[in-house]
């Protein structure tokens, strides 16, 4: 089922569309999950939270891209979930992938939406094994190891060219007027 | 700036960025993850390359002008940028993909291994900046996979009667990742960051033949501004005499030429019985016209034998690189001889000007293999930063044919092949003669051989008529 199909379950309140999403993007709603807690309890707690979500957002809202509507509350409902589990885990790959973007990211609060905008010309002027690897580690939060996986390269390969990309977004913010 | 900024700008890039990243990766229900191929089985074409020896007496062809197969010189027709080459099976030993390849010609200073007073120049296979996209490490241990025959070669004797090299970066030039690999391209170790004494590792490191790849990172100001990847051999001994014949007298030659007074240069012999052998001169500086002399021995007679003789002309901005390498051909139908002179530009590669009029570009065979051999390689030209893609793949040592190579045609949807004069770095004097295009393995272009110049020649034909279009 496509997404304009599934949308419309969900604008006629038919509960077959939390099927129908958990069908199709179930899997990344719990990887995206699982990258953010290391939890599977955590994980699918906040995959079940999601649906929800998505039930209460539908309408109104009626996103342009399902995956990416479902996958970022996903993500965020993650990320406060991990903030309540923060004191009394940390999860590392997380901290990890944060502190490397850290590295070439710096910027008044107010800022972040026009930061948004830059990281998304940046990443469109990338190659397309660069953009999904960044997108990968920085938004999926993947692991490098995993990312290596997926993408058949080696782990050195995938760290150096994240190295590089960021390398080049530090550059590039740093030409906008950023603090790097 | 807090890590909840951090996230929330992360989290406003765009949709489409997420959606593809989910479907590249293999996050979605029923997409597959991108599993770009990797290394075949068994050894590799290159670890065969290195170690296969002579079975035939040598023969060296450098003078034919003729389509006839052989190894033709291959190349990109200028302006034109080739067409992305996507493997058609994913478990493709290795992938060939032409995106972003704008390479940033910069003149920066080279990464340089010294033997005492002697320089070696690791070859350099990518280079990007800010402001271009390169293959990066990953197709640079790609270059070498697919069997790349010049990488420059330096000796280690654990005994230390050959002394560790000296590894001496450029001032603005930082390492930033190292990796070692075997002959089989197996990833060996890796180092990073400062953390890697170069010395101290090759003392470390297994008799053997070690194939490094370093990633220099390029800073101004303190920033990086760019980098680069640089390939090269070390060969460990236990004793100095254990290094073979070949690769001692290739150690001894490039010491004793000097550039100071060298006006006639003459080549080592190569004991044709190795493979491979390599020559690197770095510091042949003197500007004017020198010459440069072929030998080989034939494995019957071990009596030199003068192939052929060139003249090259040598600016004094332009020190030479010259290599030789011997390569053992199929049982019974002779072996050749390659040469490869290149500029010591930091943006010029795999060019030859011999005779002031020819480039030329050795390349490598397989005569065991089917299609995993290519070369591929990139020019820069100051006239024309579009011109430089060069690809040319090899089959059998010769062109392939849909028909009969079809499966195996996964890196070879493009390949041309081409006869290039003239000077180069005018392209209103470019002149280059298509012998036979390939897109997607259909032969498109197949000039008659009487169009060819007849000199200087870029095909070696030192073996059997090859496999045409079967």
């Amino acid at each position: 089922m496509n997404d304009q199909d599934i949308v419309a379950l969900y604008f006629d309140r038919n509960e077959q569309a939390i099927t129908e999403t958990d069908k199709k993007y179930g899997n990344l709603c719990m990887q995206v999950s699982m990258n953010v807690l290391d939890s599977k309890p955590d994980a699918e707690e906040c995959v079940s939270d999601t649906y929800l979500k998505t039930w209460n957002s539908i309408p109104p809202t009626r996103p342009n891209s399902l995956c990416a509507f479902v996958c970022k509350i996903a993500r965020n409902l993650s990320l406060n979930r991990l903030r309540d589990l923060r004191r009394e885990k940390r999860n590392r790959e997380l901290t990890v992938s944060l502190e490397e973007l850290e590295a070439c990211i710096s910027m008044p609060d107010e800022s972040k939406n026009e930061l948004s905008h830059l990281l998304t010309a940046f990443l469109d002027g990338q190659g397309e094994t660069d953009r999904v690897l960044f997108v990968g580690r920085y938004w999926l939060h993947c692991s490098v190891s995993d990312l290596a996986k997926r993408m058949g390269l080696t782990q050195n390969a995938v760290s150096l060219r994240l190295h590089k990309t960021r390398e080049k977004l530090r550059v590039y913010l740093e030409e906008r007027g950023y603090r790097v | 700036m807090t890590r909840g900024n951090i996230m929330e700008a992360m989290n406003g890039i765009g949709d489409y960025l997420i959606v593809e990243a989910a479907e590249k990766l293999g996050f979605l229900n029923g997409s597959a993850a991108i599993v770009k191929g990797r290394k075949a089985k068994g050894p590799s074409a290159f670890s065969r390359f290195m170690n296969s020896g002579w079975g035939v007496a040598a023969v060296c062809a450098l003078v034919a002008v003729s389509v006839m197969g052989g190894i033709i010189w291959a190349g990109h027709q200028p302006g034109k940028n080739p067409p992305v080459v996507t493997p058609e099976e994913t478990t493709a030993p290795f992938e060939i993909e032409s995106e972003n390849e704008d390479y940033i010609g910069e003149d920066q200073t080279e990464v340089m291994i010294r033997h005492g007073n002697k320089a070696i120049y690791p070859r350099k296979f990518f280079m990007w900046s800010g402001s271009a996209d390169g293959f990066g490490f990953e197709e640079t241990i790609r270059q070498v996979k697919i069997g790349t025959p010049i990488l420059p070669r330096v000796y280690y004797a654990k005994d230390e009667s050959i002394s560790p090299c000296e590894l001496t970066l450029p001032k603005n030039g930082s390492l930033r990742g190292v990796s070692f690999y075997d002959d089989d391209m197996n990833e060996t170790a890796i180092a990073y960051d400062g953390e890697f004494h170069y010395e101290s590792f090759l003392k470390d490191l297994p008799v053997g033949r070690h194939h490094v790849c370093l990633y220099i990172e390029y800073t101004e100001d303190g920033k990086a501004v760019s980098g680069a990847d640089y390939a090269f051999t070390v060969v460990v001994t236990e004793k100095a005499e254990e290094v073979t014949k070949t690769e001692a007298i290739t150690e001894t030659e490039t010491e004793t030429s000097q550039p100071t007074d060298l006006r006639y240069f003459q080549f080592p012999l190569v004991n044709a019985k190795d493979t491979t052998s390599y020559i690197s001169l770095p510091d042949m500086t003197a500007e004017g016209e020198q010459a440069i002399e072929f030998f080989v021995v034939p494995s019957d007679t071990e009596t030199p034998e003068l192939t052929s003789a060139y003249k090259i002309h040598v600016s004094k901005d332009f020190p030479m690189n010259i290599q030789l390498v011997v390569i053992k051909s199929k049982e019974g139908e002779g072996a050749c001889i390659l040469y490869r002179m290149e500029k010591a530009q930091p943006d010029e590669y795999d060019m030859i000007e011999a005779d002031g009029t020819v480039v030329l570009e050795c390349c490598v065979l397989d005569f065991d293999r089917t299609a995993e051999y290519g070369y591929y390689s990139r020019y820069y030209s100051s006239n024309d930063p579009n011109w430089g893609d060069y690809r040319f793949t090899y089959v059998n040592g010769t062109k392939v044919s849909m028909a009969k190579h079809r499966n195996n045609l996964r890196y070879l949807e493009y390949a041309e092949y081409f006869i290039r004069s003239n000077g180069y770095d005018d392209p209103e004097k470019y002149e280059y003669t298509v012998l036979y295009s390939y897109i997607d393995g259909v032969e498109t272009v197949n000039t008659p051989s009487e169009t060819l110049p007849e000199f200087p020649c870029t095909i070696f034909n030192a073996y059997n008529e090859p496999d045409m279009g079967n």
